[in-house]
């Protein structure tokens, strides 16, 4: 079992190394060298404008418009599951207006990163391809990304989902999907959501002596979840630069605004309010029977609410100092910059993806909340409205690598808290300490 | 044994018919051609893609099974041929591989070779600050040719040829057609217009074509954009170097990087070999300054309790129904119901666990708290969270114990329990003095590698709770139930930048743990051989 499971690794390593290895010849067919190879068949048709003697002839017109191309040009979209409808609903339309065969490829999800990362620098990979937001600091060093020119475009998508996809000044992504976590309150034990923490205690004491189990949901360790609290005491994970990027020498973690959301946290769950052990498995089902009146989480879990019936209503997160500002999730269009359709994959995301009928249809397709303003401005599915309120404030996920440091030592400064097994001032300076200690050890 | 086939065989087979002989040898011919074609084959791409390591390996095997096929005096080998090939392919060359890889900084952001570094970088463009910016429109002949009328930010219109200057001509005059509102030619002799959906489809084409001269060459960079692009990057193969052709500055290799002096390096990098640094890294890292010894007694204690405790309960069902009174049919059929752990994808059987333990709506906290008015954290509590693990890992691993000790229990010659009996040994010593002795012998070393697999069982300590509940107090964080490999884990694909350079040192450290350990307890079982 061992030696096998060994083996196996070192299969997949020795695979993806040679993937990795294979690429050169596919890669230098890409240099734009400077023979093209139209020259000596453009020779003659460069007369006509050199002789203005002779006569305009009417024909041009009349010659068909359409010269069938040499080779039948097509896209390769990947994307993973939770959008194949959307995108099975778009690509008609564009296949008609344009004249271009879109491919599209499921895969699993992650397998849009790490199959790029295997098969892109072969010649193996999508022109384009839908990764999580996350992810695009990581292929951009890598080297797997081509940068998008969207024009004026650019101002038509939610602006932080924009930022979140830039890196070095460069958009490596177009928004798909932005998400974001927001307060789901159940409609029958509440009369309306608290919008300050001050509320929230208040609400929570009638709520627990009227006799419900669970005032809030929290999942066991869910530093996700718990960051818009952060923010709305003046804490953050990363401080910005003056020009919007994250920094990643201003860690927030133990930064005053954070601590007290720790200390805060700590007295809610001495009061009850919050009871540790929930987890991903069964905080969604205690929603969903009615046992809790608050549950913090994302429009992931809308399908089960509306499954088992639940009175629901989604409302921004109470706000402590400030209003609260959850982390952006955004899931972006790339172009695979071992694509040798560049422009026609950047024309499919400027004058086709980035319209509001394309955007409206594939809505009406998936019913997620997606980053195009103007479609988002018709829209008027009371959950989407409800989870782009609760994002008003919302930041995109840092895409800089100091990040990949962070979730571990938050998610178990949270759990110490909950779990009461440490002081919540003391969990979270611990974990700022052991964040700087793994980003100094990265670099 | 060669040895033996080889006289009795020799260079002449066992006798078959003349004709029997050559159409084994046509057929023998005809599978060698087969393979040769596959290896060529696979050899060429090889080649194509310049992958030295595997192109070497696979031609020598593939040469080697030739000889053997074809020598007469290596008929001897053609039995250990496929499986020495496999051997080779399957276990030799990724444990090089991996020594290899040990040495190299190979990570998400060092995939690219060099040269695809150098090809990347070579290609990025950029607009000078005060070279022309245009829109286009694109005219097509029939033949397929182009011509770009480009509108300058000034709102100036050019007519382009692929490879020529740029033309300034009057509009409505010649061959060329009269301007819409645009500014753009309605026509031009020759060609059509291409509307911009028609444009779309030859985008690839289009992007490939060059106007104007060096060093004034237009390129269309997007559908609304065409510039005077200048490239980047040149790379000076003499110096190995490459020069920033719009600041002038030199970036130089450092580490699998183009840096340049005052310390910034571009993106991507390329694969490099470099040296010990991964090994240095890996002693010097905070994470081995914690608690490392609380995940290696756990790692030790979870690998341990789980072949105990799984071998005692196998051993106790095979033991059960080798002496029971039912009917065979009845035995088998309970037998094949209790390989059902073995037989379910084990990730699944984790899930499932997963759940019943749940301390709020799981199972068997219904059952604790209806009995004992308690609940168990089996998720939170480092104790149970143990606990359960070992339970589960117990489920999995009995099935196989059982399998195991059923056919060795066969194998004990039934006249040493008759003799027993005669002396008056009570059953009790006769499972102590007979049958556990002896089993030990034939499953000894089986148990030995339970044991070393159980030690790297990442999947179950990092499907179950991820090596949680967190350890307070520690530099870097650290799981109550994290084994030694899902606590390295962390280290090398923890974060969203996968080290595989990184990772390979940590197998390798840890394959001469498990190694270590391994040969200690064959030393320590051989003393039951003896028995």
């Amino acid at each position: 079992m061992k030696k096998f499971s060994i083996l196996l690794s070192l299969i997949a390593l020795s695979g993806l190394l040679l993937a990795a290895c294979a690429g050169t010849p596919a890669a230098a067919t890409e240099l734009p060298t400077t023979a093209p190879a139209a020259l000596p068949t453009e020779a003659p048709t460069a007369e006509p404008t050199a002789l203005p003697t002779e006569a305009p002839t009417a024909e041009p017109t009349a010659t068909p418009t359409e010269m069938p191309a040499a080779e039948p040009v097509t896209l390769t979209l990947w994307t993973v599951s939770n959008y194949t409808a959307g995108f099975k609903a778009i690509i008609p339309g564009f296949e008609q207006e344009y004249g271009v065969k879109v491919i599209l490829e499921e895969k699993n999800f992650g397998d849009t990163v790490t199959q790029l990362q295997s098969a892109g620098p072969i010649g193996q990979g999508p022109d384009l391809d839908v990764v999580q937001g996350d992810a695009t600091g990581t292929l951009v060093a890598g080297g797997l990304l081509s940068p998008i020119d969207l024009g004026d475009k650019a101002a038509d998508y939610i602006p932080g989902a924009i930022r979140g996809a830039t890196v070095n000044g460069k958009l490596y992504g177009v928004p798909v999907e932005v998400s974001n976590v927001a307060l789901f309150w159940n409609t029958d034990i509440l009369q309306k959501a608290p919008t300050t923490w001050d509320e929230f205690e208040q609400t929570c004491k009638d709520v627990i002596a009227a006799g419900t189990q669970y005032c809030l949901l929290l999942q066991e360790g869910d530093a996700f979840g718990f960051f818009p609290v952060e923010t709305s005491f003046g804490g953050y994970a990363f401080g910005f630069n003056p020009d919007g990027t994250y920094n990643p020498n201003d860690l927030g973690v133990d930064s005053y605004g954070s601590l007290q959301a720790a200390k805060w946290l700590d007295k809610m769950v001495k009061a009850g309010y919050i009871i540790a052990g929930t987890t991903w498995e069964t905080a969604p089902t205690l929603f969903a029977d009615g046992k809790a009146a608050m549950y913090i989480t994302g429009s992931w879990n809308l399908p089960s609410f509306k499954a088992a019936g639940t009175p629901y209503a989604i409302a921004p997160i109470p706000s402590g100092v400030q209003p609260a500002a959850p982390f952006m999730g955004v899931w972006g269009i790339s172009i695979n910059a071992f694509s040798k359709n560049q422009a026609l994959a950047q024309a499919f995301l400027t004058e086709y993806w980035s319209t509001e009928a394309v955007q409206l249809e594939f809505f009406d397709a998936l019913h997620i909340p997606i980053g195009y303003l103007p479609a988002l401005a018709k829209i008027t599915d009371p959950d989407i409205l409800g989870m782009s309120a609760a994002g008003t404030y919302a930041n995109p996920t840092p895409t800089i690598s100091a990040m990949s440091q962070y979730w571990s030592p938050v998610i178990n400064a949270v759990t110490f808290i909950m779990d009461q097994k440490m002081d919540p001032e003391q969990a979270f300076k611990e974990a700022a300490s052991q964040i700087r200690t793994l980003i100094a050890e990265s670099k | 044994m060669k040895s033996k086939i080889s006289k009795v065989g020799g260079p002449k087979r066992p006798s078959t018919s003349p004709l029997g002989f050559l159409a084994g040898y046509t057929l023998k011919l005809i599978g060698l051609a087969i393979l040769d074609a596959i290896a060529l084959w696979f050899l060429s791409q090889l080649y194509k893609d310049q992958v030295w390591f595997m192109f070497i390996v696979i031609g020598v095997i593939t040469i080697g099974i030739n000889l053997v096929f074809l020598v007469e005096k290596l008929y001897p080998f053609q039995w250990l041929a496929p499986g020495l090939a496999l051997m080779i392919l399957l276990v030799v060359y990724p444990v090089f591989f991996t020594i290899y890889t040990a040495f190299t900084n190979y990570s998400t952001s060092n995939l690219l070779t060099k040269s695809q570094v150098i090809t990347a970088l070579q290609s990025e463009q950029y607009i000078s600050a005060d070279g022309p910016a245009f829109s286009w429109t694109a005219f097509r002949s029939p033949e397929g040719a182009f011509a770009i009328w480009f509108i300058s930010s000034d709102g100036k219109g050019y007519l382009g040829m692929p490879g020529q200057l740029l033309e300034q001509p009057l509009p409505g005059q010649g061959n060329l057609g009269a301007l819409d509102e645009n500014g753009v030619p309605l026509s031009l002799t020759g060609y059509t217009r291409l509307t911009k959906a028609q444009t779309v489809k030859h985008l690839t084409e289009l992007t490939a074509l060059q106007f104007g001269t060096k060093p004034g060459i237009i390129t269309i960079a997007s559908i609304s954009k065409a510039a005077q692009y200048q490239q980047k990057y040149t790379y000076l193969p003499e110096q190995d170097q490459l020069l920033d052709n719009e600041t002038g500055i030199v970036f130089t290799p450092v580490n699998g990087n183009f840096t340049s002096p005052d310390g910034t390096s571009l993106n991507p990098g390329f694969q490099v070999g470099v040296g010990l640094k991964n090994f240095i890294k890996l002693s010097n890292t905070a994470a081995l300054r914690g608690p490392v010894l609380l995940v290696f007694s756990w790692t030790i204690g979870f690998a341990l309790f789980s072949v105990l405790f799984s071998f005692a309960l196998g051993l106790f069902l095979s033991v059960t129904f080798q002496n029971s009174l039912l009917p065979s049919v009845l035995i088998k059929a309970i037998r094949s119901v209790l390989l059902l752990p073995y037989a379910i994808p084990f990730f699944l059987s984790v899930l499932i666990w997963r759940g019943l333990f749940n301390q709020t709506i799981g199972v068997i906290n219904r059952i604790f708290e209806a009995l004992f008015h308690f609940s168990p954290l089996w998720f939170n509590d480092p104790g149970w969270a143990k606990a359960a693990i070992i339970i589960i890992n117990v489920w999995l691993m009995f099935p196989y114990m059982m399998l195991i000790t059923t056919g060795s229990l066969q194998s004990i010659p039934a006249d040493l329990y008759e003799a027993a009996e005669v002396d008056g040994a009570s059953s009790w010593q006769r499972f102590w003095k007979i049958t556990l002795p002896l089993l030990l012998v034939s499953v000894g070393p089986l148990l030995v590698f339970s044991f070393a697999g159980t030690f790297n069982n990442f999947g179950l300590i990092f499907l179950y709770n991820r090596g949680g509940p967190p350890v307070p107090n520690t530099p870097t964080p650290i799981g109550h139930t994290d084994i030694l490999i899902s606590y390295v884990y962390n280290l090398a694909f923890g974060t969203s930048n996968a080290d595989y350079g990184y990772a390979s040192t940590i197998t390798i450290v840890i394959f001469i743990i498990v190694a270590i350990m391994t040969i200690a307890q064959f030393k320590y079982t051989k003393v039951w051989e003896e028995v």
